[in-house]
């Protein structure tokens, strides 16, 4: 997937560099401050950005800014690694599914009929509901949900796709179905995956802190950004600077995700059609 | 005629999914380690109190009998009482509903009072400035959470210059539509930005289609055109797509409903989960369950209607 | 001589892209007579179809007429404000065109489509009658049926019949006919042109037929326009532009159609692709791709003149040539 970068705006590029600064947070966290994220301070509660905290300090006289830091490495994470797993699994079903077609198609159509149904976040909500909150469980909430979608999308490629006429010249050289479903089919259905799968990423992190924000998700002390806007909620009268600055982190990063996926996608698109 | 075998086909259909919930919800919570009842109760509770609660819950009887008895309470809506609420589940609905139902109306007249007018002006102007702002505002508020959204308004209109109150639902009817606003805005402004953009495309989309100009060919007055033409063949997607995320609005209405205090269903399922209340938990999944698939099948139903290319 | 019911001059017709301005229509001029059937044919692109909307004023995008004059029984339809062009959209000038699943409104009942576009006062009782008359004139079987009928539950050729009809609603005495037959099946083409043909006799409604299709041109038109890169390049009688084409592109295309006189003959191809809008550079459009070019062609665009009674043609080389006379081309009778 080769891509020409001569051609994003100035706007792509600024989101660009909004997510390199939050990698690079979450990659290597005390480079940006000494502060430690957990490590209370009663000498220091609810103070206003000043000097030694930017940010200001929380209820429990934690440094603000290297909570909202620390955090980056736990939000990225939940968006990445929520979405690749059922990226992964749903493609592989998808392509079987769509490649073999018969009968276990038609029961994976039906299913996916029946659960499309139902909106992302509420069956989230529903697992964790009923499985029990923590980290480990919205894991395995957005597993069990996100993977229908790629199921879908790459099974309604893969039938088109199948049936062309490369697809039969390989078939007729007397390759296996595995080597033509992953050297032939998949590599043409790659960009769809990843177009979607960026967006996916900011869907998923979203949903973790949304869940954490809730009280569902990432358990208190650690710090996160849905779970440090859901700790500061109740100072919100007296200590705006809580809830701001993880909020502005979120928005920023979730934007900067939208910006480089809509960017890559019309680049990725533009080549397909051209 | 056939409208009616067709709902009545599909109110079948729907049997065997809920009895497929059923068992995911009744399982569901069991898969769970431990002992509920143990997690409810809390780790020093009396061999007593456990005792009760087993009863209560219907521990003490066969997994399978608990199934069916689960079911029962399902087909019968009859889901005994909360643990934590002390009160009827069922009595708990009905008392909760209003609030829910009036904040999803009030989001949906949001949602329509900002995407409509917007989308037909943007996919007319397209590429205007209005047009490329609100693209790029559409981005953002599909790019950041709902709570987050709640929150800056809360601290803007509320908390500022306490324009709207910062959570409760008052007491009159005047009280209830004001502290509805700003929760049903925060619903709104997602939704609106996806169904906007999807106004724009079909705008532009049908603008461009023989028919307008057929239509003006035939003399037509222009708003005659825009009315019967442009704006029907806009709309019947954009609603479709707005019915959709009525039912994603279920989980909008916990995230909404938790941070501007309104004491509806969305905020009771939260505290039933945070509080491990599990017969109120699994009762209000199942009610989630159900109002889903009633509303698709209404959306199916009325896209049939809307829509004369779709069949049932 | 039958009077002139539409007097086309110098028309000009630009499009606005990314602050350019593409000419795609130049210097047309042409009329219609009450009661005939005018061609316009020409390569996809050479802007037959912009003229046709350009006299309705119906052009796409940022398109617009910025020369010329578009005389409509006398009356300048440029200078009309756009309350009095819609009086004389569809009582006056109607218009049909190629594509008909997109030209009738999917969520509309046909019947509905042929009343709103009725502009004389009558009763709901009475609109339906007259609408059920005119699918019946253009033979739509059991039209009482299929009055409440969508789009969609139409076959191709009836589309196109149903679109003629609500056309036809308050009777048009010209019809602007924008590739109506190019989207359907040889046989059903055939119908519609016959079609077409018989409401002249029956109602005696002047014709802009416009077409790429050599064939249908010569079996529905009485005089026919070639146009290139937004040109007119010759006009003639129909039987004159087939049997006798005097410009160099109209004798390309003749020759490009194949024949069961001209058996074995290798079938000949006019050279090179039509030029690209904005790509124009002075001098005939048609030279780079002529056979008889010559370094004059290059400089200058000849002016279209009149070399015998009727046959008009734009070629500066038209004396010398003396192309003459073409015979047999497929389907004229």
């Amino acid at each position: 997937m080769k891509i020409q970068f001569r051609k994003f705006s100035t706007i792509f590029w600024l989101a660009t560099i909004v997510l390199t600064i939050v990698l690079l947070m979450s990659a290597v966290p005390g480079l940006f401050t000494g502060y430690d994220p957990i490590k209370q301070d009663m000498t220091a509660l609810l103070r206003a950005p000043y000097k030694e905290h930017i940010f200001g300090t929380d209820n429990l006289g934690r440094d603000v800014f290297s909570r909202v830091v620390y955090s980056a490495r736990l939000d990225l994470f939940i968006g990445f690694f929520a979405m690749i797993v059922p990226a992964v699994f749903g493609t592989l079903i998808g392509t079987l599914s769509g490649y073999y077609g018969g009968k276990a198609d038609a029961v994976l159509m039906r299913i996916l009929d029946i659960f499309t149904a139902f909106p992302t976040m509420v069956l989230v909500i529903a697992i964790v509901a009923l499985m029990g909150s923590g980290i480990k469980n919205l894991f395995w909430a957005i597993w069990l949900v996100g993977w229908r979608e790629y199921a879908k999308l790459v099974r309604s490629e893969v039938v088109v796709i199948k049936n062309q006429d490369y697809i039969a010249a390989a078939r007729t050289l007397g390759y296996s179905d595995l080597r033509i479903m992953f050297r032939h089919i998949l590599p043409n259905v790659l960009s769809t995956i990843v177009v979607y799968a960026i967006t996916d990423i900011m869907m998923c992190m979203l949903m973790g802190a949304s869940l954490s924000f809730l009280g569902l998700g990432v358990p208190t002390p650690t710090p996160e950004w849905g779970a440090i806007i859901a700790d500061g909620k109740n100072y919100m009268m007296t200590a705006w600077w809580i809830i701001a600055f993880p909020g502005i982190m979120l928005a920023f990063t979730g934007i900067s995700i939208s910006i480089v996926g809509n960017g890559l996608s019309g680049a990725l698109i533009d080549r397909r059609n051209g | 005629m056939d409208e009616f075998v067709y709902i009545l086909k599909r109110i079948l259909q729907m049997i065997p999914v809920l009895i497929i919930v059923t068992v995911l919800i009744f399982f569901g919570m069991r898969m769970i380690p431990g002992d509920p009842a143990l997690l409810m109760l809390g780790n020093r509770a009396s061999d007593e109190a456990l005792a009760m609660m087993h009863a209560k819950l219907g521990f003490d009887k066969p997994l399978m009998i608990q199934y069916f008895l689960f079911l029962r309470d399902c087909v019968l809506f009859r889901f005994g009482d909360s643990i934590t609420l002390r009160m009827p589940i069922t009595e708990l609905f009905k008392q909760k509903a209003a609030i829910t139902i009036s904040l999803t109306a009030m989001t949906i007249i949001f949602d329509v009072l900002i995407s409509v007018p917007l989308g037909i002006y943007c996919g007319m102007h397209k590429d205007s400035k209005l047009d490329t702002f609100l693209n790029s505002a559409s981005l953002v508020f599909v790019s950041i959470p709902e709570f987050l959204i709640g929150l800056v308004l809360l601290m803007l209109l509320a908390v500022r210059i306490h324009v709207f109150p910062v959570g409760g639902w008052g007491n009159s009817f005047g009280e209830h539509i004001r502290s509805l606003i700003l929760p049903s805005l925060t619903g709104a402004l997602m939704t609106s930005s996806l169904v906007m953009r999807n106004i724009r495309e079909n705008v532009i989309k049908v603008l461009n289609m023989d028919y307008v100009d057929f239509a003006r060919s035939k003399g037509l007055p222009e708003i005659w055109v825009r009315m019967r033409y442009v704006l029907r063949n806009v709309l019947i997607p954009a609603v479709t797509l707005l019915a959709m995320r009525m039912t994603a609005m279920l989980a909008g209405s916990i995230v909404i409903e938790s941070i501007f205090a309104l004491p509806g269903i969305g905020q009771m399922m939260l505290n039933a989960i945070l509080a491990r209340d599990y017969p109120l938990v699994q009762a209000t999944v199942y009610l989630f369950a159900l109002i889903v698939m009633i509303m698709n099948l209404i959306t199916d139903v009325s896209y049939s209607i809307l829509d004369p290319r779709v069949k049932l | 001589m039958k009077e002139k019911i539409l007097d086309v001059r110098h028309l000009r017709t630009e499009f606005l892209t990314e602050g350019k301005s593409l000419t795609t229509v130049n210097d047309v001029s042409f009329s219609v007579k009450q009661g005939e059937i005018f061609g316009i044919i020409g390569e996809s692109g050479s802007g037959k179809s912009v003229t046709c909307r350009s006299i309705i004023g119906l052009l796409k995008d940022k398109g617009c007429v910025t020369g010329g004059e578009i005389l409509y029984k006398g009356i300048d339809l440029r200078k009309l404000k756009l309350k009095e062009m819609q009086k004389i959209r569809g009582s006056e000038i109607g218009m049909i065109f190629q594509e008909p699943m997109t030209t009738l409104n999917p969520v509309v009942t046909i019947g509905r489509q042929i009343t709103e576009a009725i502009r004389e006062k009558m009763t709901k009782r009475e609109k339906t009658e007259r609408a059920i008359e005119l699918m019946r004139l253009v033979g739509i079987p059991s039209p009482e049926e299929r009055i409440n009928a969508y789009a969609h539950q139409f076959s191709g050729g009836m589309r196109q019949r149903a679109m003629i009809a609500i056309a036809l609603a308050s009777g048009p005495k010209l019809l602007l006919a924008d590739e109506p037959t190019t989207a359907l099946d040889v046989t059903i083409q055939y119908q519609i042109i016959h079609l077409l043909k018989e409401l002249r006799q029956k109602i005696g409604m002047s014709m802009i037929f416009v077409t790429h299709d050599l064939g249908v041109a010569s079996q529905l038109c009485d005089r026919i326009a070639v146009m290139y890169a937004g040109r007119i390049m010759e006009i003639a009688p129909a039987r004159e532009i087939f049997m006798n084409p005097k410009h160099p592109y109209t004798y390309g295309l003749m020759r490009a159609v194949p024949s069961i006189y001209r058996k074995g003959e290798k079938l000949y191809s006019i050279e090179g692709t039509p030029p690209v809008p904005g790509s124009l550079s002075e001098g005939c459009p048609f030279s780079p791709r002529c056979d008889f070019c010559e370094e004059e062609c290059k400089r200058m665009i000849p002016e279209l003149t009149e070399e015998s009674a009727g046959h008009y043609t734009r070629c500066s080389r038209i004396k010398k040539l003396g192309l003459g006379t073409y015979k047999k081309v497929s389907g004229y009778e």
